[in-house]
C-alpha cells in the first residue's frame, strides 16, 4: 500500500499537477486578478491553441524526431484561410477549418516525406521548411493583400463564432482539445498503428526488422502533426482575428519545451498525452502571468530557454534513478 | 547478397526438413546471418531461389515470411523497451476490433498468457511488464514467445544462448526440447559447440560465404566440425605461454560498490593472466569497471605497484597505464562510421601531428602493420569499420591497446560472438601482451577459454569472490561449483 502511494507521489501526472497548483498559488499571490474569470477563460483559450500544436509536436517526437516548422506553418495556414475569407467573404466556416486540415497534413506530408524518404535529420529538414513556410507566408500576403495584417474587420461573424461561444460556462476552445486529445488518445494508445509509432521511436531497426512499415509509419506521425497545425491555424485566426506574417512565431519552442515537461523523452519511444496536455497548461500559466505580473517581456526569452533546459535534465535525472 | 566490399553470400544451399532441428555453423562473417536474412525476407537475393513445402517463394518484406510460419529470433533484440511483454509480441499483429479497428486488450492479454504458459515461463515472465525492466535472459525468452503468436512452421533462433548463463541455458534447451513436439522445424546459428551438440540433428557448415558440408549430428564430433569451419585441423587452441611472473602489479582490497559488489580482495602480478568466472549477472563486470573508473566505489582501496592510487573516471585509469577492452565494442569500443585506420590510432593521435598537421601516410603505414599483425580481413585499413564482421571489428577494438604502455588490461568477454580463428588470435595477442609483462584481468563466460588462459581464477557469485583458483586446481566443475552455490 505504502509502496502504491509513494509510486502514485513520484508519477509525472501527480507531480505536474503539484507544479502547476504551486504555480497557481504564487502567481495568485502576486497578482489576485489571476484568478479572475477573464483571465481563465483567456488562459484556456490561449492554451488551447497551443495543445493542439503541442500534440502535433509531441507524436513526431515520440517517433525520435522532431518539427520545429509547427509555428511558421500555423502562420502560414492562418494567413491562406484569411486571405481565402477576405476572397470568399461567405466561405462557410466548416470548409474554412477543412481547407486548414487539408493544408497542415500536406505540409506534415513534406516534412514527413523529407525526413524519411529523403533521409535528412529531421531538425534540418524541418529548419528549412520552417523558413520555406515562413517565406510563402510573406510572399502571399505581399502579393494579394499588399502585405497589410489581417484583422477582425475582415472576418465574418459566423467564422469567429467558431471560437467564441461559451458552453457551461467555459469557451468552447476547451473541448475541441479535449475532443481532439480523446481521440488521439484512442489513435496513439490504443490502434496498432499507435503502437508502431512508439515501436518505431523506441528502436527502428527493430522495427523494420519485423516488417513493421515504418516508412509509412513515420510520415504517417509527420502528417498527422501536420493536421493539428492546421487545425490551430484555422483557430488561431478565429479566435485572435489576426493573421500576420510573423503569427506562430517561437511556437516550436514552446511546444518543444511543452512536450518534454509532459514526459516525452527527446530519444523517442515514449511519452503520455495527458502529461503534454498539463506540460502544455504549465508552460502557457508561465507566459501568462508574465504579463499580469508586468514582468518585463525582455525576460521571456531567458526564461523559456532555462525552463527547455530544466525540463531535460529533470528527465535525465529521472531516468537515471529508475536504472538504479 | 552483396554488401559493400565483400560478397554476403555466394552459391550458398540450404535443406531444412520437417521437424527438425538443423544448426548453422561458421565463423563470423561466414554468411549465416545474411542467410537468415535472406530466408526470412529482409534481403534479397540477386541470384538463386528459395523454396517453401517445394513452392517457389519471393518474399517481399518479412510480413510475409511471417505469414507464411516463419519466424525468426534475431540475435540483436528486436523489442521496444517501452511497450509491454504482451505488446512486443503481438506489435505486428494486434488483435483487433471491428469498431475503429480498435487493439482488442483482453484477447491480447489472454493470448500472450495463453502462450507464455505454453511454454512454462509465465512464472517468470509477466505479460504486463515494460520490457525494459526485464533482465537479458527474460527478453530472450520474450524473443521466443513472439514466435508462437503466429503459426509458425519454422522458427529460426540466431545465437539464442550468447548471452545467457550456464542456468538459463539450460532452461532454454528445455523450452527447445518443448517447442520441438510442436511439429516445428528450427534453424540454430551458434558459435557455441556445446549447444550444436546438444540440440542439433543436422549440422550445416558455411565458410567466407560459401556452402561446405552439411552432415547428420552423430556423423561427426566437435574437432571435424571445428576443422570444416576454419578448414583445418585446429590442434592448439589455447596458446597458452610460459611467462615468469614478475612483481605484484595490481592490488585490490575490500572493493565494494553498494547493491552490486562487496569486499572484492585480490592482486595480480606482471605476466599474469586473472580469469573472471562466474554467471553473467554476478557483478564481474561491474568490478572490472570500477577499477577502469567508470563506477566510484564506495569502500575499498585499489593499489597499483604497491601504491594506492584514486582513480575517478577513466582517464585516471589510462594515465595510470589501465586499458580496458569492453564487452561491448558496439558501444563503447569502437566509432563504426570510422575507418580502421581511425579507430587504431585515435587515441594516439598526438603522434601522428605535427605541427598541428596529420600525418596521414604515416598513419597509413602503423595501421597497416597492426591490421597484418591482427590478421584483420580488409580490402583497406580506410574501410569504415561498420562493414567489418563482428570478429575482425573486435579485432580493430583490441589493437588499440597494441603498442599503448599499458600495465594492466582488462578483457570483458574478448571472444564473445566470434569466430574459432579470431578466438585464435586474440589469444595469441593476450598472450603476447603476458610475456611482455603486462598484467590482464579477463572476463569470460566460457569456461574453456577461462580454463586455457588463465594462470589463476577468481569465480564471482553474486557480487563476492566466492574462491581463487590456481591454475591446476581448477576444473568446469570446481569452478561451476563455486559460481552456482
Amino acid at each position: 500500500m505504502n509502496n502504491k502511494i509513494i509510486s502514485f507521489l513520484s508519477h509525472r501526472i501527480f507531480v505536474l499537477i503539484a507544479m502547476i497548483i504551486i504555480l497557481v498559488i504564487f502567481v495568485s499571490i502576486g497578482a489576485p486578478q489571476f484568478l479572475s474569470e477573464r483571465t481563465f477563460h483567456n488562459l484556456l483559450n490561449n492554451l488551447s491553441i497551443l495543445a493542439i500544436v503541442s500534440l502535433g509536436q509531441m507524436i513526431v517526437m515520440v517517433t525520435a524526431g522532431i518539427d520545429i516548422s509547427v509555428g511558421t506553418a500555423m502562420g502560414l495556414v492562418a494567413m491562406s484561410v484569411g486571405l481565402l475569407i477576405i476572397e470568399y467573404p461567405n466561405m462557410n466556416p466548416i470548409i474554412a477549418i477543412l481547407i486548414g486540415m487539408i493544408m497542415g497534413t500536406t505540409m506534415g506530408f513534406v516534412n514527413g516525406l523529407l525526413v524519411v524518404k529523403g533521409k535528412i535529420v529531421a531538425l534540418i529538414a524541418t529548419l528549412a521548411t520552417m523558413n520555406i513556410f515562413r517565406g510563402i507566408n510573406v510572399l502571399i500576403n505581399n502579393i494579394f493583400y499588399e502585405g497589410q495584417y489581417i484583422g477582425a474587420e475582415k472576418l465574418s461573424t459566423e467564422f469567429k463564432n467558431i471560437t467564441r461561444v461559451e458552453i457551461l460556462g467555459l469557451p468552447i476552445m476547451i473541448y475541441y482539445v479535449l475532443l481532439i486529445y480523446l481521440i488521439f488518445y484512442f489513435v496513439l494508445h490504443h490502434t496498432r498503428f499507435g503502437r508502431q509509432i512508439y515501436a518505431s521511436g523506441s528502436n527502428i531497426d527493430a522495427a523494420n526488422t519485423l516488417g513493421i512499415n515504418t516508412t509509412k509509419v513515420l510520415i504517417g506521425a509527420y502528417s498527422m502533426c501536420g493536421l493539428m497545425f492546421g487545425i490551430a491555424g484555422v483557430l488561431y485566426l478565429s479566435l485572435y482575428t489576426s493573421a500576420q506574417t510573423d503569427t506562430g512565431l517561437g511556437f516550436e519552442f514552446i511546444t518543444i519545451t511543452a512536450v518534454i515537461i509532459g514526459g516525452v523523452s527527446v530519444f523517442g519511444g515514449s511519452g503520455i498525452l495527458w502529461g503534454v496536455l498539463l506540460g502544455t497548461l504549465f508552460m502557457t500559466i508561465i507566459t501568462d502571468s508574465l504579463n499580469i505580473l508586468k514582468i518585463s517581456p525582455f525576460w521571456k526569452m531567458a526564461l523559456n530557454g532555462i525552463m527547455l533546459l530544466s525540463a531535460i535534465l529533470i528527465n535525465h535525472y529521472i531516468e537515471t534513478r529508475k536504472k538504479k | 547478397m552483396q554488401f559493400p566490399g565483400t560478397k554476403a553470400l555466394d552459391d550458398v544451399d540450404f535443406k531444412l526438413f520437417h521437424n527438425e532441428v538443423h544448426a548453422i555453423v561458421g565463423e563470423n562473417g561466414a554468411g549465416k546471418s545474411t542467410l537468415i536474412k535472406v530466408i526470412t525476407g529482409v534481403h534479397k537475393p540477386q541470384s538463386g531461389k528459395v523454396f517453401l513445402n517445394k513452392k517457389l517463394v519471393q518474399w517481399s518484406s518479412p510480413i510475409e515470411s511471417q505469414k507464411n510460419g516463419i519466424s525468426a529470433i534475431y540475435q540483436d533484440p528486436t523489442l521496444f523497451g517501452e511497450l509491454s511483454v504482451a505488446e512486443n509480441m503481438f506489435i505486428t499483429n494486434f488483435p483487433e476490433k471491428n469498431l475503429f479497428n480498435r487493439i482488442d486488450w483482453e484477447k491480447l492479454l489472454a493470448e500472450s498468457k495463453r502462450i507464455l504458459q505454453d511454454l512454462n515461463i509465465l512464472n517468470i515472465i509477466n505479460p504486463l511488464s515494460k520490457v525494459k525492466d526485464l533482465s537479458i535472459a527474460q527478453k530472450q525468452l520474450v524473443e521466443i514467445a513472439k514466435a508462437f503468436t503466429i503459426n509458425s512452421k519454422i522458427i529460426i533462433m540466431d545465437e539464442p544462448t550468447s548471452s545467457l548463463s550456464a542456468n538459463e541455458v539450460k532452461n532454454l534447451f528445455k523450452i527447445i526440447e518443448e517447442i520441438k513436439k510442436r511439429n516445428v522445424s528450427i534453424i540454430l546459428i551458434s558459435h557455441k559447440t556445446e549447444d550444436i551438440f546438444s540440440l542439433a540433428d543436422r549440422v550445416s557448415v558455411y565458410r567466407d560465404s560459401k556452402y561446405i558440408i552439411t552432415k547428420k549430428i552423430e556423423e561427426i564430433n566437435k574437432d571435424q566440425l571445428i576443422s570444416h569451419m576454419v578448414g583445418r585441423e585446429i590442434k592448439e587452441l589455447y596458446p597458452k605461454k610460459e611467462v615468469n611472473f614478475g612483481k605484484l602489479i595490481l592490488e585490490v582490497e575490500n572493493l565494494s560498490l553498494k547493491n552490486v559488489f562487496s569486499n572484492i580482495s585480490f592482486n595480480i602480478k606482471s605476466g599474469e593472466i586473472l580469469g573472471f568466472a562466474g554467471l553473467v549477472g554476478s557483478g564481474r563486470s561491474e568490478i572490472a569497471e570500477t577499477i577502469f573508473g567508470v563506477n566510484k566505489p564506495d569502500s575499498g582501496k585499489i593499489k597499483i605497484e604497491g601504491k594506492e592510487v584514486k582513480i575517478n573516471s577513466p582517464i585516471d585509469a589510462i594515465n595510470l597505464g589501465i586499458g580496458f577492452v569492453s564487452e561491448n565494442r558496439m558501444e563503447h569500443g569502437l566509432i563504426t562510421n570510422f575507418p580502421i585506420r581511425e579507430n587504431i590510432i585515435l587515441h594516439k593521435l598526438k603522434y601522428f601531428t605535427k605541427n598541428f598537421i596529420f600525418k596521414s601516410s604515416n598513419a597509413y603505414k602503423t595501421t597497416n602493420e597492426i591490421k597484418d599483425q591482427l590478421k584483420i580481413k580488409t580490402s583497406d585499413v580506410l574501410q569504415l569499420v561498420k562493414f567489418l564482421s563482428g570478429g575482425n571489428q573486435q579485432k580493430v577494438a583490441i589493437s588499440k591497446w597494441l603498442d599503448s604502455n599499458a600495465k594492466i588490461l582488462v578483457f570483458d568477454e574478448p571472444t564473445k560472438g566470434v569466430d574459432v580463428a579470431t578466438k585464435a588470435a586474440i589469444h595469441e595477442f593476450m598472450g603476447e601482451l603476458v610475456s611482455r609483462g603486462v598484467s590482464v584481468l579477463m572476463i569470460s563466460s566460457e569456461l574453456p577459454e577461462i580454463l586455457g588462459m588463465s594462470d589463476r581464477v577468481a569465480v564471482v557469485q553474486s557480487g563476492k569472490i566466492k574462491k581463487i583458483l590456481n591454475r591446476e586446481d581448477a576444473t568446469q566443475e570446481n569452478i561451476m561449483v563455486e559460481a552456482i552455490s
